[in-house]
Order: C-alpha cells, then structure tokens, then sequence
C-alpha cells in the first residue's frame, strides 16, 4: 500500500486539475432565447451564393460554406437519403473545423462591420452534425460510433455554452444527454 | 591522377552551377505564385449565377439585377463610413467613362444607410455611377458580403466570375486585364 501511495497522489492530482481545467457553465450570462438564435435563422443569413471548398478563402467562407452544407445535409435527412446527409454533414464539419481554429467561440451577436451583426455558432452546429450523424449510425446499427458522435457532440455545445447561453444549445444539451443515458442502460 | 582530379572538379563545378540554376528557378516560381496568390481578384472554381435582386435608385426606381443581363457588370458595396470604399470611388468614374459603351455597367451598392446620408456624401464627392440602397442589407447577406469594399465581377450570361475583397485600383493592369477578359467573351 506504501508503494502505492505516490500513484494514487498522481492519479488525484491529475483528476483534481482536469476538473479544474473544466470551467462550469456561467449561470448569470443572459439565456438567448430559441426565437433568436435558432438553426433556421442561421441558415437565412447564409442562403444565397454557394461557397465550394476550393472557393474558401476567408474565415467567413468557412462559416457560411459549412452553414450551407448543413442546409442541404439536413434537407436530404428529412427526406431519410442517409448516405448522401453524412457526407454534407461531414463537408459541413470540415469547413466549421478549419474556422474553429481560428475563431473558436460562438456569439449571438458578431460583428461583421458597422451595424451588421450575425449569428455566429460554429461550435453549436458541428455540433448538431455530430448528433445527427450519431442518429444515422445508429439506424444502421453502429452503436459504438453513435455514442462517440454524441459524446464529441456534447463536448462541442458544454463549449458553446461557456461562451454563449442559448436554448439552443440547452435543448441540444438535454437531447444529447438523454441519447447517451438511454445508450447506458 | 591530376585528369581525374581535374574531372572531379569539373563535375562540382557542373553539380554547383545546376543546384543555383534550381534554385533561381525555384525562387522565381515561389514568387510567381504568392503574386498570384495576392491578387484581389480571387477566381471561382465553378461560376455561380448570380443571387437575382431588386433594389431601389436615388430616385427612387427599381433597378433588377436581371435587366443588365448581356452586359458586364460590376457590383461594389460600399458604405459612406468606409475609408477605403471612399479612396475606390473615383477610379469607378474614370473606369465607367472608359468602358460605359462597351458593355460594363457599374452599380455601386450602398449597405443600410439613408437616402438622405448618401446624398449629402455624393454632394461632397459626386460620382457618376448609379448608386443602389440595400437598406437591410439582404443583397450583402445573398453575396456573402462580410467587409467593405467587396466587389462582384459579373459576365454576360450572369455568372459571378470574381471577388474583390478591399480595396483596389480599378483602373490597374489588373483590373483592365479581367475586365476586358469579360467584355470580350460572348
């Protein structure tokens, strides 16, 4: 037991800075209701001309290419085209992981220029990718890649509800945690 | 035994003399391509048609963007509190003086401000292009638009061909180069 004593202080150690490094989400930042900041909003703001990959070159083309690929992945997933989803909600996630390298924190209210502003929550839509994806694996019966979507996906809105509380993001939340509990049982 | 140095030698020489020639030439392709990485005028992979719109003149009368179809036309957003937009204004006077008859048809498109504001601007810097009111800036948020000056170079048959993010000289090498790449197509 004596030998062991310095492991188990290590294993507390790192457990205790892992919690630490975890910044609860603030209580006191103002909710943002679903009226305002909802998926539907989002994709208005980016409707119109087609960013392809090879035409991004700025930080906003990366933004407004992967909402526009989500647009038409989540057409072709209520229409249940599962195959074809995946990969825009994958292309989608491509773009968003290259913006997130740069900008990492979702608003509700970021400034393009003077007197513009727009929804702006790459976290909270690759997000929903990831929970979407998890849905279709799990149609397909691949449990094991469903959870793991769904685990990346509620890693991805915790963040997005540090920076910014949305009902969006609360719903999301509540939808993800309950997918991976009834995945528990 | 000094043939053989002498052979060695020469080799060196040979081997030294093409790894420099490489080199420039590596250089010059290196800078050859990071010129045109920095041109303003950033292509398409695919042309797309261009976001049909409807906005309203100075005066008041509604200008689609469909009744310019045939001709080239360049779409600049700009707003009044933009330096930069400010310092472009006049090449478009010169560029519109040049090309008006050939076809290119230059609508300057002002983002969410007043008749009223833009009118007490133009007196102070009169421009001859029309200038069009995207007062809720649905026409930006159809472009993309994400910064001023941003400009459209849209062909003939409506397709956007180029985007100009900043400011740039419209009246440079550049700009005359793509602009009469696209007159001269049918």
């Amino acid at each position: 037991m004596k030998k062991l004593r310095p492991f188990i202080f290590i294993v507390t150690f790192l457990v205790w800075q892992g919690c630490a490094g975890t910044p609860p989400v603030p209580e006191n930042k103002p909710l943002i209701s679903l009226g305002k900041a909802n998926v539907q909003a989002v994709f208005e703001e980016n409707e119109g001309l087609e960013v392809l990959p090879e035409d991004a070159k700025e930080l906003r083309d990366f933004y407004r290419g992967g909402v526009q690929q989500k647009a038409k992945a989540e057409k072709e997933f209520r229409e249940k085209a599962y195959p074809e989803a995946m990969e825009l909600y994958r292309s989608s996630n491509e773009f968003f992981q290259t913006l997130i390298q740069y900008i990492d924190e979702d608003a509700a209210a970021y400034n393009l220029f003077e007197g513009t502003d727009i929804l702006f929550f790459p976290n909270l839509l690759t997000a929903d990718n990831h929970l979407k994806i998890g849905l279709i694996c799990q149609t397909m019966g691949r449990d094991w890649r469903a959870k793991y979507n769904w685990k990346r996906a509620l890693s991805l809105v915790k963040k997005s509800l540090r920076t910014e509380r949305t009902e969006w993001g609360l719903a999301l939340e509540q939808e993800l945690l309950s997918l991976l509990a009834s995945k528990q049982k | 035994m000094r043939e053989k140095i002498g052979q060695v030698r020469q080799l060196l020489i040979a081997l030294v003399g093409a790894a420099i020639i490489w080199g420039i030439q590596g250089a010059g392709l290196v800078q050859a391509q990071s010129s045109a990485e920095q041109s303003l005028f950033h292509t398409y992979a695919k042309p797309m048609v261009a976001p049909d719109f409807s906005l309203g003149n100075l005066d008041g009368k509604i200008v689609n963007l469909k009744d310019y179809r045939g001709k080239v036309i360049l779409l600049n957003f700009w707003a009044t509190w933009c330096p930069n937009c400010r310092q472009e204004a006049h090449s478009f006077n010169t560029l519109q003086a040049q090309f008006h008859s050939q076809a290119l048809e230059i609508c300057r498109i002002n983002t969410k401000e007043s008749r009223e504001t833009i009118l007490k601007y133009l007196e102070k810097n009169p421009i001859s292009t029309p200038v069009l009111l995207d007062k809720t800036g649905k026409v930006g948020r159809l472009f993309g638009l994400w910064a001023h000056p941003t400009s459209y170079l849209v062909d003939r048959r409506g397709m956007v061909r180029y985007r100009v993010v900043g400011q740039a000289d419209w009246v440079g090498w550049e700009a005359l180069r793509v602009i009469h790449l696209l007159l001269g197509e049918k």
